[in-house]
């Protein structure tokens, strides 16, 4: 951060435009030329408040467009030309997308939208950004392609590769048997498999199988965390291989999280239903909507009544958590924001932390409502946080 | 795609970023005038129109675009009047109001204040995007630091920075003008 040195005629802005935002009195405490600058501050901000509002009423952009219309009566154009010149100009049109951010520990509690005084303890954390699309596509013949970030989606089939939004990437050459989509740190893709299945894969996840489909059954190998919406085929079942259990299933939606560094592989349904078998065992166990079957060192455990949103919400941008413990909390936030947290000696908070906060979150806010929550403190160092107590 | 169709775009691009840049400005030029939001912006855009005919017929650009437009608008906006004081005379043929025009210290007022307000759009103009964006979530929208860090999707520390500098800046800009209306309002 750059250094807050005023000239003594420059306002401690920090200072007043905090006060503004905050219900405390502190203003009392002002010193006489203190709270004249204040009360100039307080003026200029209601000054340009009313600009604005001028501003707007002027509509400089539908402006623009009766112009144009007004140009075209002139014969000044004759086609409809491309109104480029707003394209990058969204003053006034700001996107208002409300973004609500609740954390809760235990019970149900909302983070303080107000930043008032604390602030200060903000932490710093310019450079880490919250994850995009990324993922590298490697084809059995050893041909490797990064993928667009401003695509979402990839599909092979006998068209040969494409975007998802449509647009062309290669074409398939006859030698290819395999395809494995790898997403890093900090990225999410999505991907139609040759049948039509859709898959998002989320970050460091990764998805091999066969660019056509032969055989009797559909078979995939999952790493990682994947989302599946499979299309329907009575005759041909579909199989997810991952860590220590295969997932047989018809037609449905699941997600399997089966990281590395997970215990527990976690599948949960959505709709339809699907057989979680244990691999080199014969038990077989048949999820219904809402149920979650957990795989642990050859063991399933079946949850039922779980809330599925929590689980499949990373697809949509939105992490939901429900009485999470901050081990989980922390493993997320380390796979979407690509940064690390070091635990030390320190003893974790035993609560359990639940909430919706959206992925696009800058890692500062997200972390300063965590430390609001909880008895923690989180030290930067490059992408990596100290958690101290 | 011809030579025509380029030398159109070429055109419009320049007419597009001298509209962008002077819109705001020249509308509070011309609300000097007529005293009326919708008028204003009409006769801006005539002033456009008539600027864009004259460069297509051959005429340069002025050298102070600015002070050529001010001046062109303001003259827009005295002929508007000027026909709509013909209109209105017609009308009290049959009404006895009499036409008051009495300058005021509420006149010299509202002139700072347009000056204030022509300053204040040349400086947005002038800041970078994300900055207008926030001072205008703060200032207008009255949203806290950590409801701008989300809407913008930027860190807290950033909102502040960009806060500090956009006002102070505006402060610089408001000058003596601020005193003046600092002393009124203490």
């Amino acid at each position: 951060m750059e250094s807050k040195k005023f000239s003594p005629e420059e306002p401690d802005w920090d200072k007043f435009l905090e006060q503004l935002n905050s219900d405390s009195q502190l203003e009392g405490q002002f010193s006489p030329a203190e709270s004249m600058q204040f009360k100039e501050l307080k003026h200029l901000v209601e000054e340009t408040a009313d600009a604005l509002t001028v501003y707007e009423k002027l509509d400089c952009k539908g402006s623009w467009d009766t112009f144009m219309g007004k140009a075209r009566e002139h014969n000044l154009i004759k086609e409809e030309v491309r109104n480029r010149f707003w394209s990058n100009r969204l003053f006034m049109r700001y996107a208002a997308a409300a973004v609500f951010l609740v954390l809760t520990v235990g019970g149900y509690f909302l983070l303080k939208t107000k930043v008032g005084n604390t602030v200060e303890d903000a932490v710093i954390a310019d450079g880490i950004v919250p994850g995009g699309n990324k993922a590298l596509l490697t084809l059995s013949n050893g041909d490797k392609m990064v993928l667009d970030a401003d695509e979402k989606g990839i599909r092979i089939d006998d068209k040969g590769i494409r975007y998802a939004s449509g647009a062309a990437v290669s074409s398939l050459s006859q030698e290819v048997t395999f395809a494995t989509l790898s997403v890093p740190r900090a990225g999410q893709y999505q991907l139609i498999l040759p049948d039509g299945s859709k898959v998002w894969l989320n970050s460091e996840s990764e998805l091999t199988y066969p660019v056509t489909f032969t055989g009797t059954a559909r078979v995939v190998h999952l790493k990682g965390e994947g989302f599946f919406d499979v299309q329907h085929m009575v005759d041909r079942p579909f199989i997810v291989k991952s860590k220590g259990q295969d997932i047989e299933v018809l037609g449905t939606a699941f997600n399997v999280s089966a990281y590395e560094n997970d215990e527990a592989t976690t599948t949960t349904l959505v709709r339809g239903s699907v057989q979680v078998g244990v691999r080199d065992m014969d038990e077989q166990f048949q999820l219904k909507p809402g149920m979650q079957a957990l795989t642990k060192n050859g063991r399933v455990r079946v949850k039922t009544g779980v809330n599925v949103e929590e689980y499949t919400a990373w697809k949509d941008g939105v992490i939901v958590l429900e009485k999470q413990n901050i081990q989980e909390v922390l493993k997320q936030i380390e796979r979407w924001y690509d940064v690390e947290f070091v635990t030390g000696k320190t003893n974790l908070p035993i609560e359990t932390m639940s909430g919706e906060v959206s992925n696009k979150l800058p890692i500062d806010v997200l972390l300063k409502g965590i430390e609001g929550q909880l008895n923690i403190k989180f030290e930067q160092n490059g992408r990596r946080f100290m958690i101290k107590n | 795609m011809g030579n025509d169709y380029s030398e159109q775009v070429v055109d419009e691009e320049e007419i597009g970023s001298l509209f962008r840049m002077y819109y705001a400005v020249f509308c509070v030029q011309a609300l000097r005038v007529v005293h009326d939001v919708d008028v204003a912006k009409d006769l801006v855009q005539d002033f456009f129109i008539n600027y864009w005919e004259r460069r297509k017929q051959g005429m340069g650009r002025p050298e102070e675009f600015k002070h050529y437009g001010m001046r062109a608008v303001r003259n827009l906006g005295i002929d508007y009047c000027r026909r709509l004081q013909v209109k209105e005379r017609k009308a009290e043929v049959f009404s006895n109001v009499e036409p008051a025009y009495n300058p005021s210290r509420e006149q010299e007022e509202e002139s700072s204040y347009y000056d204030r307000l022509q300053r204040i759009f040349e400086l947005l103009e002038e800041l970078p995007e994300g900055q207008r964006t926030i001072l205008k979530l703060h200032a207008l929208d009255k949203m806290s630091y950590l409801q701008i860090a989300h809407a913008q999707g930027v860190s807290i520390n950033t909102v502040r920075t960009q806060l500090s500098r956009a006002y102070s800046s505006l402060r610089k800009s408001a000058s003596g003008l601020l005193l003046l209306a600092l002393l009124t309002y203490i």
